[in-house]
């Protein structure tokens, strides 16, 4: 059920990667993906399916105990420092990403630590705030935020280092109706401006009618990899809610 | 989520804000030092400059009200203690209690020290904003050879981050066990260990976390940090401080 795509495009690729934490339990076992450039991926499963971990691989968080991964044909462990550039994360909890005293101090972390000049910073994060509608909440503490605003940060602070490939980690938990909209809305911004997406979710509704791929995760192995309309089949027996057929053109 | 408090910074365009946080930190520095050892004539001067200083803030005592009470607290146990235990003439005496004038008159001056150092404290917290006094650290100690300039300004930025959070989690850990009914249990001990215990699990998960955004996010010590100009207005106003910390000495201890 592998969609078709050529190994020479790929922005990322997995081969036969495996992670073994240090008590020994397995994280992901014999990985084998392809990610084409400007793909949405969503990467669904239960608790503990290794969805995050597979993800922490892609911009080196992880190094893998076997396999390879490559980004852009590059392997990961080669050079860490472009790869973080490169891909970028938005975490679950989006407090533990936000460092910043302020809003735009936050969203200059990045290209600080890319050692962009002054001008260059001020005027990347102007253009990340104003992309995210935060402009005005600039000089705002960052706890003083709604959920949807945090995220939206978190986002901010990706979009000053420009990566091409942009990984969202539970990007909905905790968040009420207008902060999942506010997500969707820079979710379909990035798809828009050709970036390639990676979205780990237990929340398929949201974002399956964006998704090019859903991938599913169970006890670390990859048990599905296909077109959303293709993998939707017996979603409960892999610990993942089937969204409402509304949600991805069926009627039941 | 954390209220502000009076020990805030707070916006403005006064003398204070304007002046460049390295002068205002070794202005802290200096003046605090001097107020240790200053004379009531010295002491006195110095109240009267911070008391002139803290007019330009649109803040009342009131907000800072909450803040005060336990150094308010603190500065009479200490009058207290140097009015009944310095020897001198008695002012009035209850059994073996004696009050000595010289005892009032050191006690007053210890406290009017103190008052003076959190006085000084709370100006520069008001007039700085937190992003500036990691600037001003990282300014401060970069021409100082040995000293890990970048990390101690990236430690005063997470601090600054991370206080209101561990604030807000302490308070909602606190909340909980009270839902609990951790009140019927009389042991401060008990109930000091019952909340430090989950307060720190999740202050070092947070640790961790952050540390692993961070890293996400590409951090390295050799980040650019933009150090801005002294001005001739700093320079005075150094000048200026330095005169000033000279006179309260010359008044006397």
């Amino acid at each position: 059920m592998k969609p078709e795509t050529n190994p020479t495009d790929a922005m990322i690729t997995c081969d036969r990667l495996t992670h073994r934490f240090h008590d020994g339990s397995v994280g992901i076992c014999e990985v084998d993906l392809s990610v084409s450039e400007g793909e949405l991926v969503i990467f669904a499963g239960a608790n503990g399916s290794g969805k995050s971990t597979l993800l922490r691989h892609f911009n080196g968080l992880l190094l893998p105990t076997a396999g390879e991964v490559r980004i852009a044909g590059k392997p990961v462990r080669e050079d860490l420092r472009w790869v973080r550039q490169f891909v970028a994360m938005v975490f679950q909890d989006p407090e533990s990403q936000i460092v910043g005293e302020t809003v735009w101090a936050d969203a200059a972390f990045g290209p600080e630590n890319l050692g962009f000049s002054g001008e260059k910073i001020r005027q990347r994060v102007q253009e990340a705030l104003d992309a995210v509608g935060l402009t005005a909440k600039a000089d705002q503490r960052p706890h003083t935020l709604s959920g949807g605003e945090k995220r939206r940060l978190a986002v901010a602070g990706i979009l000053t280092t420009n990566p091409s490939v942009v990984m969202f980690d539970e990007p909905f938990s905790g968040l009420d109706y207008p902060g999942v909209c506010q997500v969707m809305e820079q979710i379909r911004r990035l798809r828009a401006q050709g970036r390639t997406l990676l979205v780990s979710t237990h929340e398929l509704a949201p974002v399956l009618p964006l998704a090019d791929r859903l991938v599913v995760l169970d006890a670390g192995r990859i048990v599905r990899n296909a077109a959303p309309v293709d993998s939707l089949q017996d979603l409960e027996s892999l610990g993942v809610r089937t969204p409402c057929p509304a949600c991805f053109g069926r009627d039941g | 989520m954390s209220a502000h408090t009076g020990f805030s910074f707070h916006g403005g365009d006064t003398l204070l804000h304007r002046l460049d946080v390295r002068i205002k930190l070794l202005a802290l520095a200096a003046v605090g030092m001097v107020s240790l050892h200053a004379g009531p004539v010295g002491i006195a001067l110095l109240l009267l400059s911070l008391w002139a200083l803290s007019r330009r803030f649109s803040l009342s005592l009131k907000s800072v009200d909450r803040e005060l009470r336990f150094f308010l607290l603190l500065l009479g146990v200490v009058l207290l203690s140097r009015a009944l235990f310095t020897p001198g003439r008695i002012l009035w005496s209850a059994g073996p209690l004696a009050f000595t004038i010289e005892g009032i008159r050191d006690g007053l001056l210890v406290c009017s020290r103190l008052t003076a150092v959190v006085w000084c404290g709370w100006l520069f917290v008001a007039s700085t904003a937190p992003g500036a006094l990691r600037t001003a650290v990282h300014g401060l100690f970069r021409p100082i050879p040995g000293i890990p300039h970048q990390r101690l300004s990236t430690m005063i930025m997470l601090t600054i981050r991370l206080l209101p959070l561990v604030l807000d989690e302490a308070r909602a850990t606190a909340d909980a066990q009270r839902a609990r009914g951790v009140e019927n249990r009389k042991n401060p001990l008990y109930r000091m260990v019952r909340l430090a215990v989950p307060m720190l699990r999740r202050s070092f998960r947070r640790a961790d976390q952050l540390a692993e955004a961070m890293e996400a996010r590409g951090y390295t010590e050799n980040r650019r940090v933009a150090i801005p100009a002294l001005t001739p207005a700093d320079a005075a106003a150094a000048f200026a401080v330095a005169v000033f910390c000279l006179t309260v000495m010359l008044l006397g201890s």
